[in-house]
């Protein structure tokens, strides 16, 4: 007799239903387990003989028992696949009705007892299962508070393998849990964190307030102390809140890799992640040996990728950033597979003008030769430094000068206001894009950009001038278009005034240093 | 008289001896004076400097002895003049009038920009423009001579042949086709040492009548070209700065041992003599909104700020203090760097 017990397995960040299949027929008695299992279910087997018989159900004897794992080309990983298998060699075996199976999706570990331990992401399995039509899910307790959040299945929550054939045969009841959304409130993240503590600064602040808008990436240049970290920790406080659509993306690729909330629940925080100078590409936009793992970049989906000192970082793992950069996703090859990760994140960098960080600094004396000095900034290459629309220089602050007392006497802005107006910005750009394939004004180029970024009189003068005066690049004036239409947004308005493109103007990349080292 | 395999190998070796030496031997016969029992010398020598002939004459490059008609005047006044420039282009007019233009690799924007003004101010009276064409504020003196259309020449530390730094070559060609020239006292091929830069300065500021240093830290090899130039009895124009930058302290420390202050642009003009042609245009600046002219005042004041302070002081908000600055940076009025604003005219 062969029965069927749907299940699923993970595949990159996509879930791929499959159906575990069980024959049971007379000759020797041996298990024999096909469709490209890995280790981990391999060794299921011993775990399930142990678990059926001290649940006090019957395992088949005498019988030659094959279970397959359909469909048999993909490789299958985790022990999430003990209950199906379970299940579907106790259906074959008669034992419980497997027809009455058919809606329901099953995940779950069996320890040697009977009972139904849980899972890792046991989330991205539920969506993924969502998605693909399944509505009803058998899956262990323990997971139910990561994985009620998702909306529209009926979840039921087992605690051991006896539980489970009770509940399909109709001997025991199980209540499902229908799954819901949380309530979307903005929880302040790191309530000891805030822009009001930055004194002055008032130039960067304004640019973080640009960037995040529009979701611009980027790069501050400035000596050590000048407080580029400082900000830079301090843009998840302005970062305007997630969707539940987000949210539960963002909880999912956490779930991937082993980072859900221990308290169960969404991550209703965009995410800020500040890898640290020596990590490696793997590390970075994902891979690894054996089954490739999501990087820091996809962590940061959705948030803020910080980079510290990047000229300092590796070669490899700066280029590694070009194709995510341009196409909001990465895609990791193998000779056996390719997965593709999302990672739409803020890219945020950061580094000094020089490897001691005092050239161009009035008041101390930089120790870099010309040669050092221009090989540190050749570090950041052409194609990376076209990625970023936003360029900041700050000075040293001089901290004993009466205008930085002044200034620091002053009140400062406070995240709660920047991140009023963000939001402002950030639902006029919803509104706008509502009908195109795009959502921010970082990611308008061709046609969009001509479309959306028109220029007129005053305005159209000011970018004229300012770009042929200035030696604005090509490449440097569509930005400058970006820029334009983000600042107006910040400002309510609809058309793209002088004011905005002349702010945007300040913001371009200056390329004075460049044109005298060459 | 042709220039032979001795002509270099006592041009090479003669250093700062080269006055006593030239009145002991025949000038026109230095085989005699290799020769000599009394000369140190090794017989591969003489291989390296027909070598050295052979890749002049492959790079074109033309040898100039001392005793030439056309070798520079200035130079051949100070104590030690090099036997031989190789030259490249074409050397300075002798009837004409040329000045150095010297500072720092790492001059601050406020250098390399004001380098620049005096250049083309330099370039646009035909006064030639002789520099080093390091980076920084050399490069920006040739540049802004080219831009006034204007004579100029690098002496190099290196071979004539051999551009260093390697990153202005464009520069170089420019001096090149625009009829200028490129010369050294280094044989054809030599590499850019560290220790013939000091040597090197004693020629830039031998060729002019002239020198202008606009930044430089104390005891830089601007520095020693200000000492050479002094001691060769040339006049040296230091542009004064704030004594709280590093680049500065140079400039103002030669001012107060007897350097000329330069005051204004074209207040080099009237140091050398020439007819200040007052355009009373240029002086006024252009209409300035009521906005602008606090920040120009304000900056007038401080000298230089960063975005902050200005804000402090002028009470504007970030974003548009920021687009005033633009339109400041499109009339030219400042400009920015390193987070720093200052005044550009």
């Amino acid at each position: 007799m062969v029965s069927f017990i749907k299940s699923c397995t993970i595949a990159g960040v996509d879930t791929e239903i499959i159906r575990v299949e069980c024959d049971l027929s007379r000759g020797m008695p041996v298990l024999n387990m096909v469709g490209l299992p890995d280790a981990a279910v391999r060794e299921s087997r011993d775990r399930l003989r142990a678990a059926i018989l001290n649940s006090g159900l019957d395992f088949p004897v005498n019988r030659r028992i094959t279970i397959n794992l359909s469909p048999a080309g993909t490789r299958k990983e985790g022990t999430h696949l003990d209950l199906p298998i379970a299940l579907s060699l106790l259906a074959g075996a008669g034992n419980v009705p497997a027809e009455k199976m058919e809606d329901y999706a099953v995940i779950g570990e069996l320890s040697l007892d009977g009972r139904v331990e849980a899972v890792p992401q046991a989330l991205p399995m539920c969506i993924g299962l969502k998605q693909k039509g399944v509505k009803k899910i058998i899956l262990p307790k323990e997971n139910l508070k990561n994985v009620s959040v998702v909306e529209e299945v009926d979840l039921y929550p087992v605690e051991t393998l006896r539980e489970a054939c009770d509940f399909i045969t109709g001997e025991a009841v199980i209540a499902p849990v229908q799954g819901k959304r949380p309530p979307s409130a903005f929880d302040s993240p790191d309530s000891e964190m805030d822009f009001s503590e930055v004194l002055g600064r008032e130039e960067a602040k304004r640019a973080i307030e640009i960037s995040v808008s529009g979701f611009h990436h980027l790069l501050f240049t400035g000596p050590p102390g000048c407080g580029k970290s400082m900000m830079a920790k301090r843009i998840p406080t302005v970062m305007p809140g997630m969707t539940y659509e987000e949210m539960l993306e963002v909880t999912k690729l956490y779930s991937l890799c082993g980072m859900e909330p221990e308290e169960g629940g969404l991550i209703s925080r965009r995410p800020f992640r500040a890898p640290a100078g020596n990590v490696s590409s793997a590390a970075m936009v994902g891979g690894g040996a054996g089954i490739p793992r999501p990087g820091e970049i996809t962590l940061a989906h959705l948030g803020t990728l910080f980079l510290d000192e990047m000229p300092e970082m590796r070669r490899d793992v700066l280029e590694a950033l070009r194709q995510p950069l341009e196409d909001e996703k990465i895609t990791i090859s193998r000779s056996q597979s390719k997965i593709t990760y999302p990672s739409k994140f803020m890219l945020v960098g950061a580094r000094n003008p020089c490897p001691c960080g005092y050239f161009g600094d009035p008041n101390r004396r930089c120790t870099c030769s010309m040669q050092q000095i221009r090989r540190y900034q050749e570090r950041l290459s052409g194609p990376i430094m076209d990625r970023f629309d936003i360029f900041v220089d700050l000075a040293a602050i001089d901290y004993d000068s009466p205008e930085w007392m002044q200034s620091a006497g002053s009140p400062c802005r406070s995240s709660a206001a920047m991140r009023e107006k963000i939001e402002g910005a950030r639902a006029l750009q919803e509104e706008r894009y509502i009908k195109e394939e795009i959502r921010y004004n970082s990611q308008l180029q061709g046609r969009l950009l001509r479309k959306y970024c028109r220029l007129e009189g005053a305005a159209k003068e000011v970018y004229d001038l300012g770009c042929r005066q200035l030696k604005v690049s090509l490449r440097g004036r569509d930005k400058l278009l970006k820029v334009s239409r983000t600042i107006a947004d910040l400002e309510g308005k609809d058309e793209i005034g002088a004011e905005h493109v002349a702010e945007a103007l300040q913001y371009r990349r200056r390329d004075e240093e460049r044109d005298d080292y060459q | 008289m042709t220039i032979n395999e001795y002509d270099l190998w006592f041009s090479d070796h003669a250093g700062r001896n080269i006055r006593k030496l030239l009145a002991q031997a025949d000038p026109e016969d230095l085989e005699a004076l290799y020769n000599s029992p009394l000369t140190v010398k090794w017989e591969r020598d003489l291989d390296l400097y027909r070598r050295c002939l052979k890749r002049a004459e492959r790079e074109g490059i033309r040898i100039c002895r001392l005793t030439d008609p056309d070798y520079p005047p200035g130079l051949k006044e100070i104590h030690d003049p090099p036997w031989l420039l190789f030259v490249r282009g074409e050397l300075p007019d002798p009837a004409k009038r040329c000045c150095a233009i010297v500072g720092s690799r790492k001059a601050t924007a406020y250098g390399r920009k004001m380098a620049f003004e005096f250049g083309k101010i330099l370039g646009e009276n035909g006064i030639g423009v002789i520099s080093g064409m390091a980076l920084g504020a050399d490069s920006q003196g040739h540049r802004g001579c080219l831009a006034g259309g204007g004579y100029t020449a690098a002496v190099l530390g290196s071979g004539a042949d051999v551009c260093t730094p390697s990153s202005n070559r464009g520069l170089m060609e420019e001096i090149l086709t625009r009829g200028g020239c490129i010369l050294s006292e280094q044989l054809p091929g030599t590499p850019g040492r560290p220790e013939n830069y000091p040597r090197r300065n004693r020629i830039i500021s031998g060729i002019s009548d002239g020198v202008i240093v606009v930044e430089a830290d104390e005891c830089s090899g601007t520095s020693i070209t200000a000492n050479m130039a002094l001691e060769q009895g040339r006049d040296v124009y230091a542009l004064p700065g704030n004594i709280t930058s590093i680049m500065s302290r140079g400039t103002n420390r030669l001012i107060r041992e007897g350097a000329v202050p330069l005051i204004s642009v074209e207040s080099i003009l009237e140091e050398l003599g020439l007819e200040t042609a007052q355009d009373p245009e240029k002086d006024s600046l252009p209409p300035l909104g009521k906005d602008e002219e606090i920040i120009y005042r304000t900056l007038r004041q401080t000298g230089a700020a960063g975005a902050d302070e200005l804000c402090a002081l002028t009470g504007k908000p970030p974003g548009e203090l920021a687009g005033l600055l633009s339109v400041m940076e499109i009339k030219g009025l400042v400009l920015r760097s390193g987070g720093k604003i200052m005044i550009a005219k």
